[in-house]
Order: structure tokens, then C-alpha cells, then sequence
């Protein structure tokens, strides 16, 4: 019986490690798992642990008090940048679809998307909590410029902050969008 | 009822006198090598490049660099941000190494993997990556701790043909003055 419970709890932990963004912590948070990188193409990975986030929200207080409280309230920042060519953008374009798709799945409303005629694929998804808040928020583009990008910004998110986001971190597809409280 | 008490001294004198000869070799040993995190970080970009490369300069600020430069520092007309940012340091490692022939390895985002596991080991985790064709860059902090007394940073650095790693200790609250002088500064210009 204790080997079953064992082998149960083992089975249990690998699937959930095994299935992207089970594993992560946060209800905001999404492992988008390894890139594949193209030799020759950028590629850009940032991992902002919440350690980082407060030590940054602790140095701007002084001078730029409301940026340090947005910042107070994000726990995690993650950007990946891909550049792609033959080799990899079919794999980089199947984990975006996946990536959408689990976000779907696990109740992520997308508030954005874009399909435009010169190739760009844009999607915004957040979660939210209780009183509206948005606990996470996912930004997902393939561009018409050979690149792939990926955010996750994990945080209690006031709707009203997006667009301080957006502009901060220099989102280009959350400073089109407005989100009404209570939608 | 003296002799025993004089062989009593000769094991200390010896003893110091050993320390005292042994002291220089310490210092050296401590200040020409790496940290262990950037001897990792070193080890595995070169294996990652494929390239073979030669020491150009490698130290380590040891337990007396990092103190005698801010005791030096406090006695010359040092700009006034230098001497800040030197006294965040608490202890640093740095190494340039420069190519001697290039490898032909497919690039540094096929070794990120194994780098990942060995600093992980040790609790480093990957904070910032940067992959191009002129210039690669990742930056490894150490996960947890009080970050607002200390910061642990393992910079690695790979052009066309230098590779520079740093590993630093840095006091962040030391470096507030200095942020929060240029925050204020660079506010005015705006």
C-alpha cells in the first residue's frame, strides 16, 4: 500500500512538472518551458524573481512613488524574445498555440487578439481573481518581423494599471487595449 | 623547572612563523583565482563556444583588495560615484579571457541547459539572456537570501573575441544614493 501511495505521489509529480504551467505556483504564473533558440537569430530571456521586483520598487519610490507601488504588486516578470528562421519557428509556433490553448483551458480570458494581414499574431490573455483583479496577465506575438515573443507578468494587477505596465515594460500590444472593471 | 616552559614556546613560534610565511601564498592563491560560480560560468562558455581561449586577467578581490581599494580611493580626488560604487562591493572575481581559435560550435543557447543545472546546484538561478549575433550576455543571481542587504550577481560576457565573467557581491543599499542621484537626473533631462 505505501509503495503504491509512493509510486502515486512520483506519477503525480511528474505529470504535473511534465504539463506546462501545472507547475508553476502562482495562479498568474505560466512556465513557458525552453525556447528553441535559432543559431545566428536573437534571442532574449529575462526571469525577474520577486526579490529583484522589490528591490527595483524600493529604488524608485523616492522619485516615481506610483511606479514603486505597481511595482510592490508584481511577483514575477518573464520575457522571452525568439528569433526565428526555418529551423525553429514551426516548434515556436506550435508552443505558442499550446501555450494559448492550456491558457484557455485553465479559465485565461483573452481580451486581445490580432491577425493582421502582414503576418502578426498578437494575443493578450489575463486571469482573474476575486474583485476583478488580474492576477496574471500573458502576452503572446508572433511578428511579421522574425521574432517571437512571449510575457508573463504575475502580480495582483489593478485593470487601471495595464496601460503603466504597458508603457514601463514597453508592451506595444497592452497599450492598445482597455479593460473595464467588472467585465 | 625552565626547560619545559622554553619547549612550551618553540610549537607557537613555529607556528607563527609558518603563518607568517604561508600568509603571502594564501593572499596570492586567493586573489588570482575564481569565485567557484564564475569558474562554472568560465568552464561552460568556453566548452559552449567550442573555441579555445587564453587568460588575459583573472582575480579576485579576496578578503583584503576590495578594502585596501576604498582605503586608496579615500585618499585620491575620486569621482564621487566611483567611490560609491566601490563601496558596494563586497567581494569580487573577474576573468578576460581572449580567443585563440575559433570553434564552431552551434552557440551558446545549446549549452544554457547545462550551465542551468550546474549553477542551479547551487542555488543561481538565470535571471537575464541575451543571444545575438555581435554580443551574448547572461546574467545569474543567487535565488533567495535578504536582497536588500546583499546581492549575489554572475555576469558572463562573450563578443566576437573576448570572454569577460564577473561574480560580485554587491550591498544594494549602498548603491541607493547613487541610483536615486542619476533617477533624479535623468527625471530633470526629461
Amino acid at each position: 500500500m505505501n509503495n503504491r501511495i509512493k509510486l502515486l505521489t512520483v506519477a503525480t509529480l511528474a505529470v504535473a512538472f511534465a504539463i506546462p504551467g501545472f507547475a508553476a505556483k502562482d495562479p498568474g504564473q505560466v512556465d513557458f518551458g525552453t525556447m528553441p533558440s535559432a543559431a545566428g537569430r536573437q534571442f532574449v530571456e529575462v526571469n525577474l524573481q520577486p526579490n529583484l521586483i522589490s528591490l527595483a520598487a524600493k529604488i524608485v519610490s523616492k522619485q516615481e512613488p506610483q511606479v514603486a507601488e505597481l511595482l510592490r504588486n508584481i511577483k514575477h516578470v518573464r520575457v522571452n524574445v525568439v528569433g526565428l528562421d526555418d529551423t525553429n519557428r514551426g516548434t515556436v509556433d506550435q508552443k505558442m498555440q499550446a501555450v494559448r490553448a492550456d491558457l484557455e483551458s485553465r479559465g485565461w480570458s483573452p481580451v486581445v487578439t490580432v491577425r493582421d494581414e502582414g503576418g502578426e499574431n498578437v494575443n493578450v490573455h489575463i486571469k482573474t481573481g476575486e474583485n476583478d483583479v488580474i492576477q496574471g496577465l500573458v502576452v503572446t506575438v508572433i511578428g511579421n518581423d522574425n521574432e517571437a515573443v512571449f510575457v508573463n507578468i504575475v502580480g495582483e494587477i489593478n485593470p487601471d494599471q495595464i496601460a503603466e505596465i504597458a508603457n514601463r515594460f514597453d508592451i506595444e500590444p497592452l497599450k492598445k487595449i482597455r479593460i473595464e472593471q467588472g467585465e | 623547572m625552565s626547560a619545559p616552559s622554553r619547549h612550551r614556546v618553540w610549537p607557537w613560534i613555529l607556528a607563527i612563523l609558518g603563518t607568517i610565511c604561508l600568509l603571502p601564498v594564501v593572499i596570492v592563491a586567493t586573489h588570482i583565482g575564481l569565485s567557484s560560480e564564475a569558474r562554472v560560468l568560465r568552464d561552460e562558455l568556453k566548452t559552449a563556444t567550442g573555441s579555445t581561449w587564453s587568460t588575459r586577467v583573472q582575480l579576485s578581490s579576496g578578503p583584503l583588495l576590495i578594502p585596501a581599494a576604498r582605503a586608496v580611493v579615500s585618499f585620491c580626488n575620486v569621482d564621487e560615484d566611483a567611490r560609491s560604487a566601490l563601496a558596494a562591493v563586497r567581494s569580487a572575481s573577474v576573468g578576460v579571457y581572449e580567443i585563440d581559435e575559433a570553434g564552431d560550435s552551434p552557440g551558446l543557447g545549446a549549452g544554457l541547459a547545462s550551465l542551468d543545472a550546474r549553477l542551479g546546484r547551487n542555488g543561481w538561478e538565470r535571471l537575464i539572456t541575451v543571444i545575438d549575433n555581435k554580443e551574448n550576455v547572461v546574467v545569474y543571481t543567487k535565488a533567495g537570501g535578504n536582497w536588500d542587504s546583499k546581492v549575489r550577481v554572475c555576469i558572463g560576457v562573450v563578443t566576437g573575441r573576448e570572454l569577460v565573467v564577473v561574480s560580485a557581491t554587491v550591498r544594494p543599499e549602498a548603491l541607493m544614493p547613487l541610483i536615486d542621484k542619476h533617477l533624479q537626473q535623468a527625471k530633470h533631462r526629461l
